[in-house]
């Protein structure tokens, strides 16, 4: 199975990669125990940054998609099929559409909401500060 | 007399296998692809004009024509003296083992010429489009699990054989240090075979199932090179051991012969898919 990517493409490439291993699994190319090639091959192969794949394998990894074994390499999650399914761009857009409706309710301006939510994106606050 | 004879015929067998027979054949092969693919057709192919592949082929052709020269002459000086002794100086080792070095000179100015022209390829490709495999590439996909027993083996021998003939006590026995030379190829030819895995692909347009063929290839003149060598470094012990100092150039000369029959063996041109070089197709 073959990944391609776009370069010229307006998704980044990391999406593109996380996008095609998630379809490769859901169309069955890709079953539960596939080894995947390691950052540095795949970086190599695509002649792009093994920061940008190291970044795909991360959200694959955090979705449940893949499983790293350490020096053993990296393979499909025995649950991935179903994990595909979680889709956690959806649930963000889904969050953040509820609490701007929320604030527009108690009378913010799109403006205020814009401001406040690039500073909170530069300046987190941390959970029970 | 005997010796010096033997090894007159290995030497010039060594100048006529490694100065002629395996330039001849790199030079038809290149000289055949230029012909079979012209530029016209296999534009990828030529990143530089078929002009500079050609002045490089004439200085790989005059250079080994030079080293039979220098070879031939060489035979006539052994002639006139060899060291048949095997207590005095080894002084025949030491040329074959230049003249070997003189010949392999040759083949690595192909090879910087070939990387040069890699590089050019990878510049001058503007695809946007770029594909991978989604398979991890494993040492044993491409060679037999006994090969790397067989490398393995070897060299716990040898070591088990310095161990040994440590206690022996012979004066000019090197000892450790023929673990570590023999460790130190090793480690450097494990490091070739990581970068062959997982480095970048040199020739950005080559198939999938191209770069495998290619990789098989070198993974196993690798490993056969590595138990070679291990064997070549145990036998020239035994031979000092044993008085038989002087048929190490014989020895040597033979080693050399193996060396460049295993490593300058290439892929069939018909196994690879030139296609990929034509201006319509863009395979990634």
């Amino acid at each position: 199975m073959e990944i391609i990517i776009h370069t010229d493409s307006s998704t980044p490439v990391y999406s593109q990669l996380v996008e095609q291993i998630k379809n490769a699994v859901i169309n069955g190319k890709l079953k539960p125990g596939d080894g995947l090639p390691s950052v540095r091959q795949l970086a190599n192969d695509l002649y792009i940054n093994h920061n940008t794949v190291a970044k795909a394998y991360k959200h694959l990894i955090r979705d449940s998609i893949i499983i790293s074994k350490g020096y053993r390499g990296t393979s499909i999650h025995p649950d991935a099929l179903s994990n595909c399914q979680f889709d956690m761009n959806a649930i963000i857009v889904s969050s953040i559409n509820k609490t701007i409706e929320q604030l527009r309710n108690e009378g913010a301006t799109d403006s205020e909401i814009r401001i406040a939510f690039n500073h909170v994106m530069k300046n987190p606050v941390k959970s029970g500060e | 007399m005997e010796t010096k004879l033997i090894f007159l015929v290995v030497f010039l067998s060594q100048i006529i296998i490694l100065s002629y027979y395996y330039p001849r054949n790199t030079s038809s092969r290149i000289r055949k692809i230029i012909d079979k693919y012209p530029p016209d057709q296999y534009p990828k192919l030529y990143p530089m004009s078929a002009d500079y592949y050609k002045k490089k082929l004439k200085h790989f052709e005059i250079l080994n024509w030079v080293l039979i020269g220098l070879g031939l002459g060489l035979i006539f000086m052994f002639i006139g003296n060899f060291p048949e002794d095997s207590h005095r100086e080894r002084w025949d080792t030491m040329v074959t083992f230049a003249f070997f070095m003189a010949q392999f000179f040759p083949v690595l100015l192909l090879e910087i010429s070939s990387f040069n022209i890699l590089k050019e390829m990878r510049k001058g490709d503007k695809r946007a489009v770029r594909k991978a495999e989604i398979l991890p590439r494993k040492i044993f996909d491409f060679i037999s699990p006994l090969l790397l027993v067989g490398v393995v083996g070897v060299y716990i021998g040898f070591v088990v054989f310095i161990i040994y003939f440590n206690q022996l006590d012979y004066p000019w026995f090197g000892g450790y240090t023929n673990i570590w030379i023999i460790s130190g190829g090793n480690i450097f030819f494990i490091g070739l075979i990581a970068w062959n895995l997982y480095g970048k692909k040199l020739d950005p347009y080559l198939r999938a199932e191209d770069r495998r063929k290619q990789l098989s290839l070198t993974i196993k003149q690798l490993a056969t090179i590595s138990i070679m060598m291990t064997i070549y470094a145990a036998f020239n012990i035994v031979a000092h051991a044993f008085e038989l100092r002087h048929f190490t150039s014989t020895f040597m000369s033979i080693y050399f012969q193996l060396i460049g029959f295993i490593s300058l063996n290439t892929l069939q041109l018909d196994d690879i898919n030139f296609d990929v070089y034509k201006e319509d197709v863009n395979p990634g």
